[in-house]
């Protein structure tokens, strides 16, 4: 899954270990979350999106959410 | 360099730290705890057997040395392993589901078809020894693997 995570990190300056330590997981997670090589648990998405002050879409692109969107609405 | 260990502007990192810091007190506690049991059954055999080769049955223990090196093993193998799965994060967690299936469905798989083997006179009989680090290697090699593929 595709996410902003790296972009939002980087504006704040933190390090990998920075963000690992503030979410309380290690900071291989944080590596691999921001790779897109492994998708955060819904609770850890929310933790993510509340760290970063936004909505858990503005992060994290399932891209499949237009495709998805477009069939709810007609 | 003071600011990389500066916990109010890091708090991050210093947690991180702390993490690390306890990861090598496991490892060190783990590796006390395989000391250990290594050194009481070499120690205290009173056969010719060992326990890693393959000739356990020869293995002879005074009964109190076995039930101190039992609840070792215990501890080190089972409780230890629970209590750590929940100290991980969630990666971890799914690696560690991930391998230790794979090591369960290895040790499940490894008896019968050793057993079948045996019987059809292509191989020697099952050594329970063996079966246990068919489990064992194989959750090892796919934690590394799952690991490695996750960086």
């Amino acid at each position: 899954m595709k996410n902003r995570l790296k972009v939002l990190r980087a504006e704040r300056d933190w390090s990998q270990a920075e963000l690992a330590g503030r979410l309380d997981v290690s900071r291989q997670a944080v590596n691999a979350i921001e790779t897109g090589k492994y998708d955060p648990s819904l609770p850890l998405a929310f933790k993510i999106a509340r760290l970063f002050g936004q909505a858990i879409e503005e992060i994290f692109d399932d891209q499949y959410s237009e495709q998805a969107g477009g069939h709810a609405n007609g | 360099m003071a600011e990389s260990h500066d916990n109010t502007h890091n708090p991050g990192e210093a947690k991180m730290r702390k993490r690390r810091r306890a990861m090598y007190i496991t490892m060190v506690a783990a590796g006390a705890l395989g000391f250990f049991v290594g050194f009481g059954t070499a120690f205290f055999d009173l056969g010719d057997g060992n326990l890693f080769a393959g000739d356990a049955d020869r293995l002879i223990l005074p009964p109190v040395i076995a039930i101190i090196l039992a609840i070792a093993f215990l501890i080190g193998l089972v409780l230890w392993p629970i209590y750590s799965f929940r100290q991980v994060d969630e990666l971890v967690e799914r690696n560690n589901l991930i391998s230790m299936s794979a090591g369960w469905f290895a040790m499940i798989g490894a008896y019968p078809i050793w057993q079948v083997l045996a019987a059809g006179e292509l191989v020697r009989q099952p050594d329970p020894f063996a079966i246990f680090l068919v489990g064992f290697v194989i959750t090892m090699v796919t934690f590394g693997i799952v690991k490695f593929r996750a960086r």
